[in-house]
């Protein structure tokens, strides 16, 4: 029946059936064909897989960066972090990486960073006369620090797949970001030195404050979700619900850029983001079932574990195997995909659930930036307007800091772990 | 030509429709858990039922934003084949695809309305509704599917037909 499911479902992604539909098909044929077990599971696993109020999160981040968006908050972040680094050498590629920072703290998507904040800095990069292949690839490559600090989309995912506290993955993210972000800023500096690329004027202190009580009420958004989360005001789900009003204060009646007419179209694009991820979580639910019956993490468990026992060589073969999947894979999907699987093994070989849940989200984020399916290569390159054959190989050399990131979370835990342990408690 | 012209206008009728809908039911869920939490923080009452018609609230939603992404091509596929196969061949591709889609979404259909009824009798714990109103929202979207399907699946054809490329 395994061999049945995951041959169909192969298949049939291939010759481009959707891949929400893929699973399903492939679901209903192993059921049909090759089990005993009653179709009607597959309608029962459709609303088990997206029965869960920490689900609820994914829509409402989405919405909130997608208000802001419509609200032009991010131009003012922009704004706000050119102020504060443009004046170094290659100023505005530190600025998108700084701004990406700041936005990662308010949306959890890493699509909505490149889709707002993208179109404001390539088009500011552009005119200061930064070569595209530049200005595209550390657009792309500033994203992935998006859903790594929270909040974070596929951590809720991770936390809800595999039952651990959102809460806890949430602080867990915020080094891991940070370290990509610095390691990004710390290549462009080098890049912008030996290109000679320009730089901004260095503003006064007047315009500095200036920027920056444009942008204070929306800079506030991640001390109030964080904080609500962390003083046990709110549950995630709950957070993302008041930075979804927050936003929409702050668009609508604050800054006043955000018009009513707006409103309906960006409710409804938000829900179709997230429908695209929830048909896949309904599908797979059946799929995982399936897989479940059949043994499969049990197989796969022993598989891994007669090569080692040891946990960081585990972690080695699970962060290549990641990438792999991350390079093929919309990050979404691997994680439905794999997180089931994946987490029985983890717990044999005993590692941190939240470690893994920061690790594997940094993993699955470097695919955004890599090809065949990385999103934020395909918004980039329209946005831009630069090819994705030359945005793929402008791409490279701003992969090499996030790797190197993942590969220090991944062996010293405690850049992970210390500060949910901080504040929560082991 | 004139069934095609039909089914693609209800199928945009209905995608219309379903958009409004969906607009009233995603502010619903974002206005319930914001005052839930007002309830409980501020006026110290907490609105035990927003969580369950919150996530009601949510599966709706996200099974009538299933059909609109459907409908509007926004699901995600590979797209391998793409550089491969010539024109006539993936707008055959893509009506495979549809058809298929269409018996899917049939076979559903026929297997939700037979598990709603089975789980009519069983209530939400607080809200004491029905938890077959969880499965009519999967019975109202695969109606919805059927019917985008027969309109894609028409569309596909008419390229095959005229043998242009159809993505």
């Amino acid at each position: 029946m395994i061999t049945a499911l995951i041959i169909t479902f192969i298949l049939l992604v291939l010759f481009r059936f959707e891949i929400a539909l893929a699973i399903g098909l492939a679901a209903m044929t192993a059921i049909v064909f090759f089990s005993d077990i009653k179709l009607v599971v597959i309608i029962q696993r459709l609303v088990v897989g997206i029965d869960s109020f920490e689900f609820l999160a994914i829509p409402l981040f989405i919405l909130a960066g997608n208000l802001m968006n419509a609200g032009g908050i991010t131009d003012r972040i922009f704004s706000l972090a050119r102020a504060l680094i443009g004046h170094v050498r290659g100023g505005l590629g530190h600025a998108n990486v700084i701004a990406s920072m700041i936005f990662a703290g308010m949306s959890g998507s890493a699509v909505a960073d490149v889709g707002g904040l993208g179109a404001i800095e390539i088009k500011a990069m552009n005119d200061q006369g930064y070569p595209k292949e530049f200005s595209a690839g550390i657009t792309v490559a500033s994203a992935i620090v998006g859903p790594v600090i929270p909040p974070s989309i596929p951590l809720v995912l991770y936390g809800g797949l595999a039952e651990v506290s959102v809460g806890r993955l949430f602080m867990g993210g915020i080094v891991p970001g940070v370290l990509v972000g610095l390691s990004l800023m710390i290549l462009v500096y080098f890049l912008s030195i030996k290109n000679n690329y320009p730089r901004d004027e260095k503003v006064s202190i007047t315009e500095f404050l200036n920027r920056f009580f444009r942008s204070f009420f929306p800079i506030l958004t991640p001390i109030i979700i964080l904080g609500g989360i962390i003083g046990g005001i709110f549950t995630p789900t709950e957070a993302a619900a008041v930075a979804v009003v927050y936003a929409f204060i702050l668009s609508f009646f604050v800054y006043k850029e955000l018009k009513f007419d707006q409103l309906p179209r960006v409710f409804v694009e938000s829900m179709v983001t997230t429908a695209i991820t929830t048909f896949i979580m309904s599908t797979t639910s059946s799929f995982s079932y399936l897989l479940i019956l059949g043994n499969f993490s049990q197989n796969i468990l022993e598989l891994l574990t007669s090569i080692t026992m040891n946990k960081y060589f585990m972690l080695l073969i699970l962060n290549i195997v990641l990438l792999f999947f991350g390079c093929i894979m919309e990050a979404g999907v691997a994680l439905i995909l794999l997180v089931p699987i994946l987490v029985p093994i983890l717990e044999a070989v005993g590692i941190d659930l939240v470690h893994f849940g920061v690790v594997m989200t940094v993993n699955l984020m470097i695919g955004v930036a890599t090809p065949p399916v990385g999103m934020g290569l395909f918004v980039v390159s329209h946005v831009a307007n630069i090819s994705i054959e030359r945005l793929m190989k402008a791409i490279l050399p701003f992969l090499v800091p996030p790797i190197l990131v993942l590969f220090l979370i991944t062996y010293i835990p405690d850049l992970v772990t210390f500060i949910p342990n901080l504040v929560f408690g082991k | 030509m004139l069934i095609r012209g039909w089914v693609h206008k209800i199928s945009d009728f209905l995608n219309r429709i379903v958009r409004s809908v969906l607009f009233l039911t995603t502010l619903s869920f974002a206005g319930l858990i914001f005052t839930g939490v007002v309830f409980r923080y501020v006026i110290k009452h907490p609105l035990i039922f927003s969580v369950e018609i919150a996530k009601l609230l949510f599966i709706w939603s996200a099974f009538l934003a299933v059909t609109v992404a459907y409908k509007e091509k926004k699901h995600i596929r590979f797209q391998f084949l793409n550089a491969f196969l010539k024109e006539h061949l993936l707008a055959l591709n893509e009506l495979i695809i549809r058809i298929s889609g269409c018996f899917f979404f049939i076979i559903l259909l026929f297997y939700a309305v037979r598990f709603t009824q089975a789980v009519w009798p069983t209530f939400f714990p607080v809200l004491n509704l029905s938890q077959g109103w969880l499965y009519v929202s999967v019975i109202v979207a695969l109606v919805l599917l059927i019917v985008h399907s027969v309109d894609l699946s028409l569309e596909a054809l008419e390229a095959l037909k005229a043998g242009k490329k159809h993505l």
